[in-house]
């Protein structure tokens, strides 16, 4: 294993944390919003700062015993985690960016936005379970202090309730971690990788296993803990709950991987695969039919953001190398489509409402918003030439070749299911006819320029995405290979 | 509210009523509810297909498919679905402990 750190790697984490503290210190200062401005320019180019290999931090690792095996804080850094690090670095920007065009905005907004995506990029990148964990708690209180940030009262009671459930998840996978440590006797995932492929298994290690699938499921918002995740993106505001959203899809993808690769390819895995691919099948059908039956725009994207999370847990679960990079692509793709999706809900909220029942005829008003939103609609269902539409594809391809047709035609459902409900969501707010009041009311709405301009950026990443895939899928695919197994249901 | 009123039994031309009373009774949200429920018994039939074939079991995916369909000529799941996903403490912690003793079996049956 190398030892050395002879890049800034560590900086993509320690200079937003760094950064997180001066600002929650200058918290009303007036160079809030310019400081803010400049945070969100350095944070697209933090991820190039990082060559690819294994770093420890401190330029040491600790021999432990006679062993081989090494403690320490580590991280990795190949192309797969540098494009995801990348894609939230770049969403974590444009919000940052949206965020100066608020009036309300102050310093503890940006230091906990800066939290948590230096603790979401340390989960993606940490090669030490425990450091994992650390990050893992930073990112979840982060998140409701997000929400809080909302300040009504339906978001202290949502962030509250996040907590609380977060309090027995993050408990578990502690106990889940330290059974894994007296059972393997190292944190290093790699190590614990060959330990656990060479040594027969221990009820240690399946107590393991089961709470780091509880920690995935409070982490990713899989059922059963997709309720209190869909409460959270409803209660915080639209463009915070972009940023929310995009936490809680790399989680899922980060604490995906590291099960995969501690016990992807181990025989008794074969029923937890089974068991992770039911709460993928149960992520996409409730959140669907959850997002069928709202008519308050916000809980609707907060239930649709649940059904694209089970698309991304389905293409890991089945753990072959396709399915993988289609898991991986399609988490990427749905950040950036449902941020976009999110900004324009933040946008359509300044008409004083998200309940699409009193909503309607803002096209002529908002035509050029509205084509965005229709173009990350168009994403979100699989319409091709977008993003949404290559890695749906290659998730069914995924499905398919592992003989799982059945896993493929509750796909398809879905996305069927999420053409009605965003076909009727637009309709609601921007076709359906309004009163004179109303276009009265209209008249007065005035749009940031900065929400535009994020919402712009993402539509076009939306079309380059669908349009060039390799881009990303190139760079996904070696790693993919390492830590998947080729498999197919022989029945 | 309209949950409380629906019982076991409910025929489809309730349905609509029982979305009206809930302030969503125009053709387009009854249409998407419609969805809702297809989808939901749709993947319910998937799921048997996929367990009769896991477990080589024919019957199971005949027995299981039969009772799906008595249940969607009978029986709207929606609204009792829409119950066990609210928000309420009591149903999300219950719904938690029943993921969690499931899936201590299922591991316990991987040994």
């Amino acid at each position: 294993m190398v030892k050395k750190m002879d890049n800034f790697l560590p900086l993509i984490v320690v200079f937003p944390l760094i950064m997180s503290i001066i600002f929650s210190y200058i918290y009303k200062s007036k160079i809030v919003r310019i400081l803010t401005f400049l945070m969100a320019l350095i944070l697209v180019v933090l991820p190039f700062f990082g060559t690819y290999g294994t770093y420890f931090f401190g330029d040491h690792a600790i021999a432990l015993g006679s062993t081989s095996l090494t403690s320490g804080i580590a991280y990795v850094l190949n192309p797969a985690k540098n494009v995801m690090v990348f894609t939230l670095m770049l969403i974590g920007s444009l919000i940052l960016i949206s965020a100066t065009g608020e009036k309300k905005l102050n310093g503890i907004f940006t230091s906990l936005m800066l939290m948590g995506l230096a603790s979401v990029s340390a989960i993606i990148m940490a090669e030490d379970i425990f450091n994992l964990y650390v990050f893992y708690e930073i990112a979840t209180i982060t998140q409701a202090g997000l929400v809080i940030a909302s300040g009504t009262e339906n978001a202290y009671k949502a962030a509250f309730r996040y907590l609380l459930i977060g309090t027995m998840a993050g408990s578990l996978l502690l106990l889940g971690i330290a059974l894994l440590l007296s059972a393997t006797g190292t944190l290093n995932i790699e190590d614990m990788r060959n330990f656990l492929a060479n040594n027969s298994a221990t009820p240690a290690i399946y107590g393991g296993l089961l709470m780091l699938i509880i920690g995935l499921g409070y982490g990713g918002g899989l059922p059963p803990f997709h309720t209190i995740k869909a409460d959270m993106y409803s209660r915080a505001r639209p463009f915070v709950a972009s940023m929310l959203q995009t936490y809680s899809k790399f989680v899922l993808i980060a604490l995906m991987i590291v099960i995969l690769k501690l016990f992807g390819g181990l025989p008794y895995f074969n029923i937890t695969r089974g068991v992770l691919i039911a709460l993928s099948i149960g992520g996409m059908v409730f959140g669907t039919v959850m997002a069928l039956l709202q008519n308050d725009y916000k809980k609707l994207l907060a239930y649709h953001t649940i059904s694209q999370g089970g698309y991304v847990a389905a293409g890991l679960a089945i753990g072959t190398p396709l399915g993988i990079v289609a898991g991986i692509f399609h988490g990427i793709n749905h950040a950036i489509y449902k941020s976009a999706l999110f900004l324009g809900a933040h946008i359509v909220s300044k008409a004083k409402s998200s309940n699409m029942a009193k909503l309607g005829g803002l096209l002529p008003f908002m035509p050029f918003v509205a084509f965005m939103i229709l173009c990350a609609k168009l994403a979100t269902i699989g319409i091709p030439p977008l993003n949404g539409f290559q890695s749906k594809l290659l998730l069914i391809d995924a499905a398919m070749k592992a003989n799982i047709p059945e896993l493929a035609i509750i796909m398809i459902l879905v996305s069927i299911g999420t053409f009605v409900y965003m076909m009727k969501a637009f309709y609601l707010i921007f076709l359906k006819p309004c009163s004179e009041e109303q276009i009265e009311e209209y008249k007065n709405i005035k749009i940031s320029k900065y929400s535009v301009f994020s919402l712009a950026i993402l539509t076009v990443l939306c079309i380059l995405l669908g349009i060039y895939p390799d881009i990303v899928v190139d760079r996904i695919y070696p790693f993919a290979k390492d830590i998947g197994i080729n498999w197919a249901l022989n029945k | 509210m309209i949950i409380s009123k629906v019982g076991i039994f409910m025929k489809y031309d309730e349905f609509k009523r029982e979305m009206e009373k809930e302030g969503t009774g125009d053709s387009m949200s009854v249409g998407a509810g419609l969805t809702g429920e297809i989808i939901l018994y749709g993947s319910l039939v998937m799921v048997m297909f996929l367990l009769s074939r896991v477990f080589s079991e024919v019957l199971l995916a005949i027995v299981g498919i039969s009772i799906i369909g008595i249940g969607i000529s009978t029986m709207p799941l929606i609204f009792k679905f829409k119950e066990e996903n609210s928000n309420q403490m009591n149903i999300q912690l219950f719904w938690i402990s029943i993921f969690v003793g499931v899936l201590s079996v299922a591991l316990y049956l991987a040994k």
